[in-house]
């Protein structure tokens, strides 16, 4: 076989394991939870209910319409959409990046000389990314249904946004598993610091355009608000999104992928070793 | 059985005296030998090949070293230096009870399996009607969940796994199991597997050595190959000059690979402390 069929063969055999690994994964929560594989969805959904039903009540504390985003958002989105689309990729990113930095939970399939640390990283972050896109869909497709007004300007968009943002999340997620075998104190607190950058900076409650001038500096470092506003943007073309680059994301994604692959390669059999637990 | 080379000048393996084909290569390799201390290696590091069809009983007193082999074989621990090359399938070690987590179904596990080593079904000689069948014996079926089945049931089913499966590359460390009489059914389909195989083993175990190995090769307590040829000759050369050691299989328990290859159920998403 030449080298082309033995790359395709090893190609598909590593799709396989990722997905078999991430089966493995599902089947395990399926016997060891009450709720079982629906597990996955229902924890994050609760959260992003949480969150659009703080953003309505602040709406209703104004006094605007129960429906409507709140501010100068009403103009473009229903706020179930402006808070699910910020949430799903938000969300998407610290759902892989925060287990990351927990270590590997999922060590067994390590056993099997074929499996790799990074197949499980995969197949965690091929769940996560399940999840959150089912979540997604089925928000936007009942929002839609009962405001019965459908609109996605630029599926194209949309679909590289949240590539570029499992890209980002996986790469960044890589460096933080080297990062979680560092001492229990310091993971938590490295933990707690990324759970407010994500929460307060991806702008999941706000728009850019809302923010003065002055402080978009404040947030626009951080490539998750890049994300979530070109998402926006990709439903709602008229949304403005100021200082907002898509450039800017697929950099950060595609640096941060790269500098995570070398550490990977470069440190693999750290992950192997005994959980500092 | 084991092929010297020189050392490592290329990625090229050079079986050097013999005509078969190597299946695995050290190069340049070593490996920790004391638990207590993890600076101490092998004498001198390894550059030679296991050879295709050969099945190594490997002998030592450094129970440690043994496990260290194991480990490293199957990957599941770093050597200080080198590297181990494969050329072909190496299973994980025979009748292991990693990898599994105990909330599976056996039908999970067995679909989970199928996809990583799809491919080693093919020209396997257990067929899986085959497979349910001796399965069906100690009454194991697809709906049950691994952590309710008894001991006897778990040995069985881990046993049966790595039978189904053909490998170039067996690794035996324990047979206390494989040599029992609950196991009888399953020795017969593992011989045949293992027919024109390089098969590794570290068991102490004499009734399994004579039954499944055709070669020894006996080791120092730093690494060092102190013998290597024919498996009476070995063991009768390790019995005259090695210290008399009492290991017995239950031994290399304290030792046992992947024990630290856990599936965690703690909280992982940080829904804890997201505020």
């Amino acid at each position: 076989m030449n080298f082309i069929g033995r790359l395709f063969l090893g190609i598909r055999r590593q799709v396989a394991i990722v997905f078999a690994i991430s089966s493995y994964d599902i089947d395990r929560r399926l016997t060891g939870s009450s709720i079982g594989a629906w597990e996955s969805i229902v924890n994050p959904l609760q959260i992003m209910l949480f969150f659009i039903g703080m953003r309505v009540g602040f709406s209703l504390l104004r006094g605007s319409s129960r429906y409507a985003a709140g501010g100068s958002t009403d103009m473009y989105f229903n706020i179930v959409v402006f808070i699910a689309s910020g949430f799903c990729i938000a969300f998407l990113f610290r759902m892989v990046a925060i287990k990351a930095l927990s270590g590997l939970k999922l060590r067994a399939p390590l056993y099997y000389p074929r499996i790799k640390p990074l197949d499980i990283l995969l197949a965690m972050a091929l769940n996560d990314f399940r999840a959150l896109a089912t979540i997604s869909l089925g928000i936007l497709g009942l929002v839609w249904y009962f405001t019965w007004s459908f609109q996605l300007d630029s599926p194209g968009l949309a679909i590289s946004v949240y590539l570029l943002t499992v890209l980002m999340a996986l790469g960044f997620g890589i460096c933080l598993v080297f990062l979680g075998r560092l001492s229990k104190w310091i993971t938590r607190i490295v933990k707690r610091v990324l759970n407010r950058l994500i929460i307060f900076t991806s702008g999941i409650f706000f728009a850019t355009f809302e923010l003065p001038e002055y402080v978009r500096p404040l947030v626009t470092w951080n490539p998750v608000l890049h994300a979530v506003e070109l998402f926006r943007y990709s439903l709602n073309n008229q949304y403005p999104i100021p200082d907002i680059s898509l450039a800017y994301l697929t950099w950060c994604s595609l640096v941060l992928l790269g500098f995570s692959l070398i550490l990977y390669r470069t440190n693999e059999s750290l992950l192997l070793e005994a959980n500092s637990e | 059985m084991v092929s010297e080379l020189g050392p490592s000048t290329s990625g090229v393996v050079v079986s050097a005296t013999a005509s078969a084909r190597p299946v695995l290569t050290f190069r340049n390799f070593s490996l920790r030998c004391d638990p207590s201390d993890s600076s101490i290696g092998f004498k001198n590091v390894w550059n030679w090949s296991f050879l295709e069809g050969k099945k190594t009983a490997v002998i030592s007193n450094n129970l440690f070293l043994k496990y260290q082999l194991v480990g490293a074989l199957a990957g599941h621990v770093a050597p200080i230096s080198g590297q181990i090359l494969f050329d072909g399938v190496i299973g994980w070690p025979v009748g292991g009870e990693g990898g599994l987590d105990s909330k599976l179904r056996i039908s999970h596990a067995l679909d989970f399996l199928i996809a990583v080593y799809g491919d080693c079904l093919e020209k396997s000689f257990v067929s899986m009607d085959l497979f349910w069948d001796l399965l069906s014996r100690m009454e194991i079926h697809s709906g049950l969940i691994i952590r309710d089945l008894s001991l006897l049931q778990k040995d069985y089913f881990f046993l049966a796994l790595s039978v189904l499966f053909s490998f170039d590359f067996y690794l035996i460390p324990r047979t206390k199991f494989l040599m029992s009489k609950s196991a009888k059914p399953l020795r017969p389909f593992l011989l045949n597997q293992l027919e024109a195989k390089t098969l590794v083993s570290t068991s102490v175990n004499k009734s399994f050595q004579r039954e499944f190995c055709t070669d020894g090769l006996v080791l120092g307590a730093f690494g060092e190959i102190l013998f290597s040829g024919g498996l009476d000759e070995a063991i009768r050369w390790a019995d005259q000059n090695l210290e008399a050691s009492n290991s017995a299989d239950s031994d290399d328990e304290r030792f046992g690979t992947g024990l630290n290859l856990l599936n965690s159920d703690s909280s992982d998403d940080g829904t804890d402390d997201f505020i």
